[in-house]
């Protein structure tokens, strides 16, 4: 037991002076740390102070023959005898070209700036507090511009006669203040000072590559504020002293636009005779490195000699333990049964690490499930604020056409008169109004398919044709516009298929609308089909669609099917649809049993991928296409219209009335019924109805006359015009024994042919 | 002494009309003794209609005053529209921390103090207690405290909110961090357009605090002694957090989704149909609103049947056009009600020039680029464009009312007893007429001299675009494309007069650089010369000068950027800070590279039963929208009368700011 304590003591007392040491050392060097930086501060103050008294230096003496080439001038006048004005303007525009100076200004005794030789002057930094100075007898230099360039002024008080009657106080002579900051050296060259003159304001008179802002102050707060506290005081200070005659130094740390901090010393001081004041700034990158160099080698030396000492105390110690090492074998069989103790600890141990491990796993759980709610959370915000900012651009959206359709409204109703000022109006409603309706149809199309409304159709048609007809469409919209468009379909060995010839082409219309959106002159835009594989009951296609449009951002693409939206939604100017076109697309392509890959690179293009299986039309039978032109003559027909709202009644009567037809209105479906039972059989010829009226609705009127007793109630065409123009509502109308439906608002072609259609 | 002031002021006013005075007598007999039983009756309470923390806005015989409008206001958020036909409401309905005399001068509003720091930087309010914010129908809802402006800015300031008058928070008077936060804020919604991330700023650092609930302080990222001239603009109107929140999007959609402090509460909001402002008895200054009820019926054709309507009875504004303007004064009963909006100088235009052109090649672009450099030839512009005779498509009788030397009006700022225009660097320019035909004459001897050496070809194909929907601007065309090629000769220039677009005209024209010379115009934000000076900075997309290269121009530019920066980092000298700014106007006048033009004529002609001048009155901001402090009159001035009353209000005005220093 006496033994160990003795082995504590010693192993203490070595420790000891180890950290002793080690302390000893480490105060040292951070004191001569110190002392070696405020040496160098010091000698970087001596420098700075060296190089701008060179500066002062030089600009006295710059000043200096400046000065006395200006009293050349005046000792010229004054040798002339009886100076008039214009012999003493002459002698100025001589000397003036002699000495090469950008212009020369006589100065009036009531503060008249006159251009006498060279450039005129447009700008002068303080023309009142010059004007003071010469007044006062002071010559100055100053600052100001000249038509072609900026100009530093020698001014000098001189009393000459001026043309005007006036006596002169001052006569200023302009030189180019490009070779002033180069007769000054104030560039800096190799040296590691840089300059900046300022006038007494503390704006910049010259700058350097470094200065921003509009004054010297504004650099030093945005530039040495975040790593100096007290940087406002200093600045209040610099302020106190430019202008004065006084100089100063300060110690800054300047931080630049990469973060990137240095130490900085900043010398200021008036450079005498002048508006000026001349800061120069020294960083202390080299000093830095110097100061770190000496550091370095100095906690070299320490750490040397720290290891030296550890050495021979660790010898001392070494010593010690041999001569003590019976005393530890003896105390080996003491730490044998203490050994077997620390066994069974730690199986102990053991066990309760494996109780945390699980302990563990389950907080992991928590923290992962806690994870998803964030994410859930988070997701259901976002979809949130996507809908918010959707439903505010849609209301703007909708708001703008609508106000186009009023605003032309009322334009065309106050010009009646001037027809085409209406057609141009009628024509601008007609955009609008078109305009309108696509944003409407979007929106309804997108909240059906996402109710699952929206059903696949198996229909047969020719893939071929399909192709043509969009490219046809596309064709269209390229009008007037350099952009090639390319359809591809050869190879194609089955083209009679049964699917969904809408829904696909509203697909493609879409892609390629966009493609036409984001494509310029030079442009093409590429449809292609091709046949990946047929079993010979189902074909497998695969359509790309490409341009080399502007291209998608990386950032947007994995958003570019989602609801609402829009890449750079940020200012709202022009149209950009409503943000779900897009999406539409890719729910139809799912629909149809197809996937979609997009591929893009911005300036480069887009290319979209779509895979989808049809069926093949084994009878290879080909859809009529009864699109017939011309024109559709009604003459000698009677329609009955049954319609409630005035607007469109009047729309309906005289689009059928232009065609040739009589028109009987009915203003519900029960008038339109008790019409009907009121007409003699066979003069109707058609009845055209609205689903939602009052009293009775369309549905329920059409199965009124069709269960009339008359002869022609059963085969009369009736047809369904409505806004209602889902698949469901032509199904409701067609079982209420209607022939056929059009949606609203009518296309007055496609409503004609049909009703010439239906009555034969 | 509110009353008393007040009543001298009326009959001051009073005693330079002649002929409606004996009714106006009348008129302030009675205001009077209803004043007096008001007094009375009140003995001291500050809220006569509120009963239970709301407030009845029900009255028997209310005083009405009705009036047409044709374009409706596309949103009742006031915290997020500039639009003036918005802020006529929402300046009546909210109240703003200061409020305004007939003469301009600032007074107390919802802040009954302040102070700032000595350089301007922190500006401390101390708010009105007792007001209180009411719904629609005057229920009471919670208290005006300090941290409803804390809660407008955070709005303001977040771009989530969209809100397109965020720059009077970074601009002139910058509130630290606000531009940070909205940055920030901008930066989550749209990281594709930002080449570094900003650093993350709280809503809670912007410059705003609410020390208790009657202290607030501004804290400015630079001196500003013009503060408190921002803080009637619509973004620094108050709105109650709590409220905010619980309305979400549906804030400022309808009536029901306001609150309402101010002098006024909207109690009927049909869009294209109606509105109806009903006077809010506990509002805290409720003794200078005079009219209980202001009635707006919607009216697309206002223009042309108001003076109808208005001689019918059925209103008591309307404002004649300016074509039906002779008919008007020709018959006698007309020619009685009929007379001038007072000229509004928070608005100055100015024909500009455009160093950059991008206009299409049919007009000859480069031919531009080489003239317009030419000082000669801007100055035969400038020296021969005849400004009173372009302006008669306005004044025909009196255009020298509008008439404008110098690109800041006059009466727009006023430093150290002097206003900004008799500054020594601007005095001579404000006191003359640039047109000058002799000199105009000289000036094209000498550009066609220097321009024929130059290469370019004449004449100078000159494209002058104008916006169709604004009323007169064609005419105005026409006017100085005749005069300015019938002066200086069809063989040196050929203007070209073009329409462009109804909507989207600025973007489109000005702002894409497709005009040769054109009129552009600019409205103050607030009290100082450095809101005048936007049209010329850097990243303007007015003349573009700041891209061209000619070194001539590159001088000027740089010589105006010295004087403008210099001017603007002077805190602490009101007069140097001036007259830097006058001399770099100066240079923009002298060296043509504006010509100044003429102020806003306001309304124009109307029929009245107000008096302009008993509004409260400010040359910047939407102070002058207020209906505060009218008096519903008789009948309306005429041309005399109103003649008479401005000569008044322009020494009453002078007056009262001689006293206000």
């Amino acid at each position: 037991m006496n033994s160990k304590k003795t082995f504590w003591l010693i192993l203490g007392s070595v420790v000891f002076l180890m950290a002793l040491a080690v302390a000893t050392f480490l105060t040292l060097n951070r004191y001569m740390d110190g002392e070696t930086e405020k040496d160098v501060q010091e000698i970087a103050r001596v420098h700075l102070q060296g190089v701008a008294n060179e500066e002062v230096n030089r600009f006295n003496a710059v000043k200096k023959i400046r000065f006395a080439q200006v009293d050349d001038i005046e000792a010229e006048v004054r040798a002339m005898t009886a100076p008039d004005a214009a012999a003493v303007a002459e002698t100025i525009r001589r000397n003036a070209a002699y000495q090469q100076l950008v212009s020369c200004v006589l100065v009036s005794e009531s503060g008249r700036f006159v251009d006498v030789a060279g450039e005129p002057m447009i700008a002068y930094d303080d023309a009142e507090q010059l004007a003071d100075r010469l007044r006062a007898g002071e010559s100055v230099v100053s600052g100001g511009y000249a038509e072609m360039q900026q100009v530093i002024i020698y001014a000098v008080p001189i009393s000459v006669p001026m043309e005007d009657g006036e006596r002169s106080i001052g006569l200023l002579c302009m030189r180019p203040m490009d070779s002033f900051t180069e007769m000054m050296n104030l560039a800096g060259g190799d040296t590691l000072v840089s300059f900046q003159v300022l006038r007494e304001d503390g704006s910049y008179l010259i700058r350097n590559s470094e200065s921003v802002g509009n004054t010297a102050y504004d650099h030093m707060k945005m530039h040495m504020a975040a790593a100096d506290a007290s940087i406002d005081v200093k600045v209040r200070e610099l302020k106190s002293v430019i202008g004065h005659d006084e100089n100063y130094m300060l110690h800054v740390v300047h931080t630049d636009e990469d973060d990137v901090s240095e130490n900085r010393s900043i010398y200021g001081t008036v450079l005498p005779e002048s508006d000026f004041y001349l800061l120069t700034t020294m960083p202390y990158g080299v000093l830095d490195q110097t100061i770190e160099d000496m550091g370095r080698s100095r906690t070299n030396g320490m750490m040397f000699a720290i290891a030296a000492l550890a050495i021979g105390i660790l010898l001392v110690f070494f010593l010690y333990m041999s001569l003590s090492r019976q005393h530890i074998r003896a105390a080996e069989d003491a730490r044998r049964i203490a050994e077997d103790a620390s066994t069974r600890a730690e199986e102990e141990a053991e066990d309760a690490m494996r109780a945390r491990e699980v302990a563990e796993d389950a907080m992991v759980e928590l923290e992962t499930a806690k994870d998803e709610a964030v994410r859930a959370r988070d997701e259901a915000e976002k979809a949130s604020r996507a809908k918010s900012e959707f439903l505010s651009n849609m209301s703007h959206d909708i708001r703008t056409p609508i106000n186009g359709i009023m605003g032309m409204t009322g334009i065309a109703l106050s010009h009646l008169e001037d027809r085409s000022r209406v057609r141009d109006c009628l024509t601008k409603i007609d955009g609008s109004s078109k305009h309108l309706l696509s944003l409407v149809n979007d929106v309804l199309d997108m909240s059906r398919i996402e109710s699952g409304k929206v059903t696949a159709n198996h229909a047969p048609f020719d893939m071929r044709t399909l192709i043509d007809n969009c490219a046809s469409i596309v064709q269209g919209q390229l009008a007037g516009r350099d952009i090639r468009l390319i359809a591809e379909h050869d190879g194609l060995t089955h083209t009679h298929l049964i699917g969904d010839e809408l829904h696909l082409r509203q697909i493609f219309i879409n892609i390629l609308g966009n493609s036409v959106k984001f494509t310029h002159d030079g442009d093409s835009i590429t449809i292609r089909a091709r046949e990946l594989s047929c079993d010979g009951h189902t074909a497998h296609y695969r359509f790309e669609l490409e341009d080399t449009g502007i291209g998608i951002s990386q950032e947007f693409l994995p958003k570019l099917f989602d609801s609402f939206s829009q890449e750079a939604g940020g200012s709202r100017t022009t149209y950009k649809g409503t943000g779900l076109g897009m999406a539409i697309t890719k729910q139809l392509i799912e629909l149809l049993g197809g996937t979609v890959t997009v591929w893009s690179e911005l300036n480069v293009g887009t290319r979209f991928t779509i895979d989808m299986p049809f069926e093949v039309n084994e009878a290879g039978e080909e859809t009529p296409v009864s699109e017939t032109g011309g024109s559709v003559d009604l003459h000698g027909m009677t329609i009955l219209v049954a319609e409630d709202n005035e607007i469109n009644m009047e729309i309906a009567t005289m689009v059928l009335e232009e065609s040739g037809a009589t028109v009987v209105q009915a203003a519900n479906g029960r008038l339109a019924v008790e019409a009907f039972a009121a007409s003699g059989p066979g003069d109707i010829d058609a009845i055209l109805m609205d689903l939602m009226m009052p009293e009775m609705g369309g549905i329920e009127a059409a199965l009124a006359i069709r269960a009339m007793d008359r002869p022609d109630a059963a085969d009369v065409p009736i047809i369904a015009a409505t806004a209602n123009a889902y698949q469901e509502d032509v199904d409701k109308v067609l079982a209420a024994g209607m022939n056929a439906h059009v949606a609203k608002p009518l296309e007055v072609d496609k409503l004609l042919r049909l009703l010439a259609e239906l009555s034969g | 002494m509110c009353y008393i002031s007040f009543i001298y002021q009326f009959f001051n006013r009073e005693g330079a009309l002649t002929m409606h005075e004996t009714v106006r007598r009348a008129a302030a007999i009675l205001l009077l003794a209803v004043m007096a039983a008001g007094l009375c009756a009140c003995s001291g309470a500050d809220s006569g209609g509120t009963r239970g923390g709301s407030v009845s806005l029900s009255m028997e015989d209310p005083v009405t005053f009705r009036t047409l409008y044709s374009s409706e206001v596309e949103t009742l958020n006031y915290l997020v529209s500039y639009s003036a036909v918005d802020t006529a409401l929402s300046t009546n309905l909210i109240d703003a921390l200061v409020d305004y005399d007939p003469y301009g001068n600032i007074l107390p509003g919802l802040a009954e103090s302040w102070s700032s720091n000595e350089d301007m930087t922190e500006w401390t309010f101390q708010l009105r207690k007792g007001v209180n914010w009411y719904d629609w129908q005057g229920k009471f809802y919670a208290p005006v405290t300090a941290d409803d402006w804390v809660a407008s800015a955070q709005y303001v300031n977040d771009a989530a909110n969209d809100s397109a008058i965020q720059y009077m928070y970074a601009t002139g008077s910058v509130v630290e961090k606000a531009q940070d936060y909205f940055d920030y804020t901008d930066y989550q919604m749209h990281p594709g357009y930002y080449d570094s991330t900003p650093r993350k700023v709280e809503a809670s650092e912007i410059g705003v605090r609410a020390k208790d609930d009657y202290t607030l302080v501004y804290t400015l990222e630079q001196p500003c002694p013009f503060f408190l001239s921002v803080l009637s603009y619509t973004t620094y109107l108050p709105v109650n957090r709590a409220f905010l929140r619980e309305q979400g999007d549906d804030f400022g959609l309808g009536k029901e989704n306001l609150l309402y402090n101010g002098a006024y509460i909207l109690t009927e909001f049909e869009p294209m149909g109606s509105h109806a402002l009903t006077k809010n008895p506990a509002y805290w200054d409720a003794g200078n609103v005079h009219i209980d009820v202001i009635s707006e019926r919607y009216s697309p054709n206002a223009g042309e049947d108001g003076a109808a309507r208005y001689l019918a009875g059925e209103i008591d504004r309307a404002v004649i056009d300016a074509d039906a303007l002779r008919a008007a004064f020709a018959d006698p009963v007309m020619a009685d009600e009929i007379h001038q909006s007072r000229p509004d100088n928070s608005w100055s235009y100015f024909y500009m020039f455009n160093f950059a052109p991008q206009f299409d090649a049919a007009y000859e672009p480069e031919n531009w680029a080489k003239a317009v450099v030419s000082e000669n030839f801007r100055q035969s512009l400038m020296a021969g464009l005849d400004r009173l005779n372009a302006l008669r498509v306005y004044e025909p009788d009196t255009p020298e009312l509008l008439l404008n030397n110098t690109i800041t009006p006059q009466n727009a700022a006023t430093a150290g007893g002097l206003d900004f225009t008799e500054y020594a660097a601007l005095a001579d320019i404000a006191a003359r007429d640039s047109f000058d035909e002799e000199a105009a004459l000289a000036y094209r001897d000498a550009a066609r001299e220097e321009l024929s050496a130059a290469g370019v070809t004449f004449p100078i194909r000159i494209l002058m675009p104008y916006n169709p929907a604004t009323a007169g601007w064609r005419q105005e065309c026409d006017r100085v494309e005749r005069q300015l090629e019938g002066l200086l000769g069809r063989d040196y220039i050929d203007i070209i007069v073009e329409a462009g677009p109804e909507t989207a005209f600025l973007a489109e024209v000005r702002m894409s650089g497709k005009y040769a010379f054109m009129k552009c115009r600019w409205g103050a934000d607030y009290a100082d010369p450095l809101t005048w000076t936007e049209p010329f900075g850097k990243d303007s997309d007015y003349n573009f000068w700041h891209l061209c290269e000619d070194p001539k121009i590159v001088t000027l530019h740089e010589a105006w950027a010295s004087k403008m920066s210099r001017a603007s980092a002077i805190y602490d000298d009101e007069v140097k800070r001036y007259r830097f700014f006058a001399e770099a106007e100066r240079l923009v006048i002298e060296h043509a590279i504006a010509i100044p033009f003429s102020i806003s004529g306001g309304d124009g002609y109307v029929m009245s039963r107000l008096n302009q001048f008993e509004g409260e009155y400010a040359p910047y901001g939407i102070a002058n929208q207020r209906y505060k402090g009218y008096v519903l009159h008789a009948d309306s001035m005429n041309m005399e009368e109103f003649n008479a009353a401005y000569a008044l209000w322009q020494a009453q005005k002078k007056m009262a700011q001689e006293v206000a220093r």
